[in-house]
């Protein structure tokens, strides 16, 4: 069953020769409970697919349909409550909200929507992720691992559809990139999650249950 | 090691900071502006205050040269002239001076025309011209008022003169001309020509005449008293006398320096405040720059190379705003300055231009904008590379909140807002600073009370008196008939006029009782403190003191009997207290009692209730004895009249005893609702006079009341609406970048699900909290400002006609402008923040 649906997607940046077209008439499917992994060189418009996945930006053409949820017909306000809801983000950069304690920033989400955490998925994740005793901590008295870490747990807490990472190793050492993304592997099988992640790493691609190249605003395989 | 420190490089890194922060420099340009025009408006008002002084000193000594040799020869006028250090003279042959009592305590002398002197003592006509002709004179308006002299052209003048010799003349003369002017209350020239002084006095010019004066001016008037010595003693000149110009005195210059010193005081402002606009913006831009500087000094960049950096970058933005500053500066002074020095002809504001206050306010503007350079750069040449690079991610609260890690809007928004805590502590300290100053200056203008000041010193609208009255210094003059019945028939027909009050006086020669006599003098040998009696604290008034000596040993004294009606007897009632007896309207209508004045002094000094007294003939029981208020009289008594005591009639009484006599002055009062009308009346009236007539206006009181109260408080509010623009800026500033520099953090929070308007009521909340927070500071300190400090600032004014009135108005209205600035900066802020997509935000805020 495919959780995600993109039928002939087009996104063009700019205007008259200064235009670049980030997307090309792409056409994905992914299935949902899988990981998959999008490679492609620098401005390929791999992170610009991901956005569009994300509600984060709109298509000039085509359809994003997420777990049922057809994203060209939706209001502003609609999509931030469909971003709250269905998609956890893992930005490479942490996006984690300075002001914020550890765990008001994982429960974020679920305080934006005015709901009750779900204590015991709370403790599960806190845990799996090896955040328990820096719940109090603020994000920049973490390690960059440690960031990442609580940027995931904030991705799953509100149990989103699908969960979509851009490089969420980007800007960390490799061990501790092999152990954050340890982690999120194993937090989505645990938790039945899809992935959708961005990566450079061909490493990381060997993990993934689906790997699709993009080259040029366009799927290659 | 021997640090290599190429400071060149610093003035290219200043040259590209220009070119790539052009927004930068602006702001700051504009900051340096205002601080020069503030240090240029300050120098200029002070020194302007200074100098009109300095006039009033000059008007007072009568002349504008710098000394006066009096009772030379010719030929020492020439000797003298001849000084090395004279830069120039201008001469006044004397051949007396006019002797006629009623010309009153005024010294003026029959002098020969000289144009070039009567210029240096502001005495040439401005009605008709300088006598030209044998039998022509002329006069100040204030010499021809008291001897009754028409304002007419060809009028006859008979003047009483005595010369050097003491011997007294009767001269008739032809009035050429006229005019008043602010140098001659005590002192004035009676010109005449020379062919009519050598007529008058053949031998005025002989070579051994000592009836020159000489009006020197040095070339420089410093020392001028050691001048003055040397010049005599030089020149090897004596047997002369010499005065000293008033405004070049030292003392006196000190004094025009210490009474100007409030008006250069909010200079202290103008640091503080010029200090905080440029620290503001140059704090933010050192913030902002952290990185770089932290990249500079890993380079290699010494604490000295950044010191020069900022320090040219300081001079360069003292620079940019020095002539913009200068000119606004300029139109500030331009403006505001005539209406703090007034009464003067000229525009106050060009007629004292001078260029120190230019150059002071450009070095100061210099000082201020390296002071507020000198934190930040300390900071940052004091610290490492790798501190600078921490501290350009910014501190967050240590302390930890308990809590289920859930978030509400408020919470959130309560958080920001310890964020960047230096700068919302500036900007609490500029606000609090505008509303303290704006508060202090509000509550010292309603605290001056218009009412208090008038009802004390012009209890009427309108008072006319004749012009020999107009003076104190002038004696009044009771022969003449300067107000006549006519005048007062039409004013009394006047729509506007609601009451017209008459006074009259006239001066008899009486003889007290053997016991008024005896009450007298036990009266003023009473001991006034430990040190004198009552007749010893007069030691400066020989007059009088004669005149109470020739009471104790003769019983002769001078009556001075009052004929007066409506509001001047209720004057008395109000200011006079009585010693004896008390006021009965119905006996005193009847014209057989008296009210006595005597001295204003505890105790009987004077004639009481019961006694009887004879005016003229006619027997008059005394209603009460008053402690004597004379103030409500305008001009003086003669000199026989120094000492004297008041005898108070109902004016109808009065005219039947002296039914010749004409009014002294007159006090009108109007439906205010008509005073242009009966303005208009008045000055139509006053022009076509031809005679002396002296007319005083409340309104004149009230106008020179309402601009001496704004003069109190005008450089402080000048100052004051600018710390409040540069305080209400910082908010501004403050809000804009607590709002703007998390740009990417709101789109993080939008990529997270949170909607348009959560974020909205997000800044709302934020907004709230930081007007709540600028608040919680504001209100108790100016509470506790204006209820404990303000009494004591209005009382240590001095001002009899202030009363301390507490008013919160300032910090209401800035309440309400920081309420709406709180809400409606962020978002507006936000309305450019969420332009474009979420992923080109969260790229930017990266």
């Amino acid at each position: 069953m495919d959780i995600l649906t993109i039928k002939d997607l087009h996104k063009t940046y700019g205007k008259g020769e200064g235009a670049v077209k980030a997307l090309d008439g792409i056409d994905l499917s992914v299935e949902k409970g899988k990981f998959t992994v999008i490679i492609g060189a620098s401005g390929s418009g791999k992170t610009t697919l991901l956005n569009m996945m994300g509600g984060l930006d709109i298509p000039d053409e085509g359809e994003v349909i997420v777990d049922g949820v057809n994203l060209s017909g939706l209001k502003e306000k609609e999509l931030a409550v469909f971003r709250r809801n269905k998609v956890g983000f893992v930005y490479q950069s942490f996006n984690l909200i300075p002001t914020l304690t550890v765990q008001e920033n994982i429960l974020f989400p679920l305080s934006l929507a005015g709901s009750a955490p779900d204590s015991v998925f709370f403790q599960e994740i806190t845990e799996l992720l090896q955040l328990k005793d820096r719940l109090t901590a603020y994000p920049h008295e973490l390690s960059g691992g440690g960031q990442q870490r609580a940027a995931i747990a904030r991705a799953l807490i509100a149990k989103p559809s699908i969960l979509l990472a851009d490089e969420p190793t980007g800007n960390l050492d490799s061990r501790s990139g092999q152990n954050v993304l340890g982690l999120l592997k194993m937090s989505v099988e645990t938790y039945h999650q899809t992935l959708v992640m961005i990566t450079h790493n061909l490493e990381i691609a060997q993990m993934a249950d689906r790997v699709v190249r993009i080259e040029d605003g366009r799927i290659l395989a | 090691m021997i640090a290599n420190n190429n400071l060149k490089v610093c003035r290219t890194l200043v040259r590209r900071d220009v070119r790539f922060h052009p927004v930068k420099y602006i702001l700051l340009s504009c900051a340096a502006m205002l601080v020069t025009a503030l240090y240029t408006f300050v120098f200029l008002l002070g020194s302007s205050v200074e100098n009109a002084y300095l006039l009033n000193y000059q008007y007072s000594y009568g002349s504008t040269s710098h000394i006066l040799y009096t009772g030379l020869t010719e030929k020492q006028a020439d000797t003298l002239t001849g000084n090395s250090s004279i830069k120039s003279t201008v001469r006044l042959s004397t051949i007396g001076q006019l002797s006629d009592p009623v010309i009153g305590r005024r010294s003026i002398k029959l002098a020969v025309t000289d144009r070039a002197y009567a210029q240096t003592v502001l005495s040439v006509p401005t009605v008709g011209t300088l006598p030209q002709k044998n039998g022509e004179i002329a006069l100040d308006e204030f010499t021809m008022d008291s001897l009754g002299i028409p304002h007419e052209i060809g009028s006859p003048v008979s003047i009483d003169w005595t010369d050097p010799k003491g011997e007294t003349h009767t001269t008739a003369f032809t009035l050429c001309g006229w005019w008043a002017s602010p140098a001659n209350f005590s002192e004035a020239c009676a010109w005449i020509t020379k062919e009519e002084a050598k007529k008058l006095l053949p031998d005025y010019d002989e070579e051994n005449a000592a009836n020159v004066t000489l009006g020197v001016n040095l070339h420089q008037p410093k020392d001028i008293e050691k001048q003055a010595e040397a010049i005599l003693s030089q020149q090897g000149v004596t047997g002369c006398t010499y005065t000293t110009n008033l405004a070049y005195q030292d003392a006196r210059k000190e004094m025009a320096e210490h009474q100007a010193r409030p008006y250069y005081m909010p200079a202290f402002l103008v640091i503080l405040c010029g200090y905080l606009m440029v620290y503001s913006i140059v704090h933010v831009a050192a913030d902002r720059e952290h990185l770089f500087y932290a990249g500079l000094k890993s380079l290699g960049m010494t604490p000295r190379q950044i010191w020069r950096l900022l320090l040219e970058q300081g001079i360069l933005v003292s620079a940019l705003g020095m002539i913009p500053g200068w000119a606004l500066g300029f139109v500030l002074h331009y403006f505001i300055t005539g209406r703090v020095v007034i009464g003067m002809e000229e525009n106050p504001a060009l007629y004292f231009l001078s260029w120190p206050p230019f150059a002071a306010a450009v070095l100061c503007t210099m000082a201020t904008v390296l002071l507020a350079y000198f934190l930040p750069a300390l900071r940052l040449s004091r610290r490492t590379p790798a501190d600078m690079l921490n501290s350009a991610f910014g501190r967050l609260p240590k302390r930890r909140q308990k809590s289920d890690g859930r978030m509400t809007l408020a919470q959130l928004a309560f958080r920001t807002l310890g964020k960047n805590r230096w700068r919302t502590l500036l900007s609490v300290v500029s606000l609090l600073l505008a509303v303290l100053l704006l508060n202090s200056v509000w509550i010292r203008y309603i605290s001056a009370k218009e009412e208090i000041y008038l009802s004390s010193m012009f209890p009427w609208d309108y008072s006319l008196c004749d012009g020999s009255a107009y003076l104190s210094a002038q004696q009044y003059n009771e022969k003449n008939q300067g107000i006549t019945e006519e005048t007062v028939a039409e004013l009394k027909k006047r729509r506007e006029v609601t009451s017209v009050s008459m006074l009259k006086s006239h001066e008899i020669p009486m003889t007290a009782s053997g016991t008024l006599r005896e009450r007298i003098t036990a009266f003023y040998n009473q001991p006034y403190d430990e040190k004198q009696t009552l007749r010893e604290t007069q030691a400066a008034y020989p007059e009088w003191l004669n005149g109470l000596a020739r009471l104790e040993e003769t019983g002769e004294y001078t009556g001075l009997v009052v004929g007066m009606d409506g509001v001047y007897l209720d004057y008395l009632q109000e200011y006079s207290p009585f010693t004896s007896g008390s006021f009965d309207e119905k006996a005193f209508a009847s014209g057989e009692f008296v009210l006595v004045g005597g001295a204003y002094h505890e105790g009987l000094s004077s004639p009481i209730e019961g006694e009887e007294i004879e005016i003229s003939g006619k027997k008059f029981t005394v209603m009460g004895s008053v402690m004597h208020d004379e103030t409500y009289l305008q001009g003086a008594e003669s000199p026989e009249a120094a000492f004297n005591l008041v005898y108070i009639l109902p004016i109808e009484a009065f005219d039947r005893l002296f039914p010749e006599q004409a009014y002294r002055q007159l006090a009108v009062n109007i439906d205010k609702g008509q005073q242009k009308e009966f303005e208009v009346y008045l000055d139509e009236y006053e022009q076509g006079l031809n005679r002396g007539v002296g007319i005083t206006r409340r309104s004149e009181y009230q106008d020179n009341f309402r601009v001496a109260r704004l003069n109190l408080v005008l450089p402080d509010l000048v100052i004051g609406l600018v710390l409040t623009g540069i305080a209400l800026m910082n908010f501004i500033n403050m809000l804009v970048i607590k709002t703007v520099s998390r740009k990417g953090e709101f789109a993080v929070y939008e990529s997270l699900g949170m909607t348009r308007t959560q974020l909205q009521k997000l800044l709302l909340l934020e907004g709230i909290f930081h007007a709540g927070l600028m608040l919680m500071i504001l209100i108790p300190v100016t509470t506790i400002f204006d209820r404990f400090l303000m009494p004591k600032v209005v009382e240590a004014a001095g001002s009899w006609s202030m009363v301390y009135t507490c008013s919160f108005l300032p910090l209401w209205i800035f309440s309400l402008i920081l309420g709406i600035l709180a809400v409606a900066v962020p978002l507006l802020c936000l309305h450019f923040l969420t332009k474009g997509s979420l992923t080109e935000r969260m790229r930017q805020g990266e």
